[in-house]
């Protein structure tokens, strides 16, 4: 009975980087996922029928965060296999999993990463640009991608080696630590960026500090009204006018 | 020039990949982007100062599902070229140089924003494509499908890229021609104005009613160094 390797595993792990290449509004991921499993197709079944019945079942509807689906990926590349060794009479259970699996996957993945380690990651890189220069730049892509590339490996192999109790995994709280544990580290360091900036740039010029503290202010308060992102840049490059002139 | 926009189509392609379609490694934000075209056109420290100030903007439109979202990196990547093209070919005063490609990258990145839901409804064609090579059980014109997808993306980044970049270099001196360029504008004030904008957005992101202590606890932490290095 053909078992798949760690070389096909590591093949999924390199195609998952290009699954978002044919994002669609109709079934979204569906053809990233179904192109990131084809070395699985091609180890496992080589009757023309199973080809086709299993490229069909990897063209429906699926979507979740890019980095997270290497958790889909692998579970579902292991039930695939499991199927096959235990002869289950229809793959129904399998396109049920994937489909259940996109909430979470989509919820904890857009949270975890869009909305804490990126902008924190990014707000390290300017802070460390500042000081630094060149440095910054290079510290926001290593720290950045580190974590990234890891889940991405770590998601294909964990999901391979748990299938069906990769859902356990995926909990919620677990990962809210992670979230939580993060955003207090990131106001702590915007608050000691604030502080020494206030202090040693902008304190021995009022009108300066008067300037930042104004722009910053109308953005947070913009944003918490879910204004478009362009108002508080075109209101700092107003501002930039009006104080030039003045 | 040609083979500044030859670059231009090409380094707009790989960002408009790493944006969405594929790696997403980041080398797309402007922290890196910036920078790098900097250094190839010969401008690291506009490219380093683009960056710097660009990166915080767009962090707040977040790329998931369906979300249309301002194709922020791209509109960067057009205001840093043109910022060092109009620096090393014009006499414009430098801070009026980049106020005006700063408004037009903003112009850039909203009107990306509707290149690509076009390009997210085409894919639609190759889908329905894939779908009869599956009936036909030919997962390598499947993949192939796919790989279009991605070609897909990388031809929007690209073009819209050069285009943008054509169309400014095209606009823009014209405009900073009747701009009143004799008034300063210091590019401190910029760099100021668009990282409060920036910690605004990071603000909006972190803060909240259970950690506002910790913002007070590091605001005393920040201030007792500066006070005493």
């Amino acid at each position: 009975m053909r078992r798949l390797s760690r070389v096909d595993l590591f093949k999924i792990f390199l195609r998952a980087y290009y699954i978002q290449g044919s994002w669609n509004y109709e079934r979204m991921l569906n053809l990233g996922f179904c192109f990131c499993l084809i070395p699985v197709m091609k180890k496992l079944f080589s009757q023309p029928e199973e080809r086709i019945s299993f490229l069909k079942r990897h063209l429906q509807y699926f979507n979740s965060h890019p980095y997270f689906a290497s958790f889909a990926l692998g579970a579902t590349a292991k039930l695939e296999e499991q199927a096959l060794i235990e002869k289950w009479p229809d793959y129904r259970p399998v396109t049920v999993f994937k489909e259940r699996l996109c909430g979470p996957l989509g919820a904890i993945g857009d949270r975890l990463f869009w909305g804490m380690l990126k902008p924190f990651v990014a707000m390290l890189g300017v802070i460390l640009t500042l000081q630094w220069g060149l440095v910054g730049p290079a510290i926001f892509f290593i720290i950045y991608n580190a974590p990234h590339i890891y889940l991405r490996y770590f998601g294909i192999m964990r999901g391979y080696e748990l299938g069906f109790d990769i859902v356990r995994e995926l909990s919620k709280r677990k990962y809210e630590r992670y979230i939580h544990t993060i955003s207090v580290l990131a106001i702590l360091i915007f608050g000691v960026f604030l502080g020494w900036f206030t202090i040693d740039k902008l304190y021995p010029t009022v009108r300066l500090m008067l300037q930042f503290f104004l722009v910053a202010l109308a953005t947070f308060f913009m944003l918490k009204k879910e204004l478009p992102m362009f108002l508080p840049i075109m209101f700092g490059l107003v501002l930039v006018l009006i104080f030039s002139m003045a | 020039m040609i083979w500044k926009l030859i670059a231009v189509f090409l380094i707009g392609g790989i960002v408009g990949l790493d944006t969405t379609a594929a790696w997403q490694m980041l080398f797309s934000h402007p922290l890196i982007s910036c920078p790098s075209v900097g250094w190839l056109f010969g401008d690291l420290q506009t490219g380093l100062f683009m960056g710097l100030i660009l990166e915080l903007l767009w962090l707040k439109d977040l790329p998931v599902g369906g979300a249309r979202f301002p194709e922020g990196n791209i509109g960067s990547l057009v205001t840093t070229f043109l910022a060092i093209t109009l620096k090393q070919n014009t006499t414009f005063p430098e801070g009026w140089i980049v106020l005006v490609v700063l408004i037009f990258g903003v112009m850039v990145a909203y009107g990306g924003s509707q290149s690509i839901a076009l390009m997210r409804t085409n894919n639609i064609i190759l889908i329905r494509k894939a779908d009869r090579f599956a009936d036909q059980g030919k997962s390598r014109k499947v993949a192939c499908m796919h790989l279009l997808g991605v070609l897909h993306a990388f031809i929007h980044g690209a073009l819209l890229t050069t285009m943008s970049v054509g169309m400014g270099l095209v606009l823009l001196p014209p405009l900073l021609n009747i701009l009143p360029t004799n008034i300063t504008i210091p590019l401190q004030n910029i760099k100021l104005s668009l990282l409060a904008v920036g910690f605004g957005v990071m603000a909006y992101f972190f803060l909240s009613r259970r950690n506002w202590i910790y913002l007070i606890f590091g605001i005393g932490i920040g201030g007792f160094l500066a006070l005493t290095i």
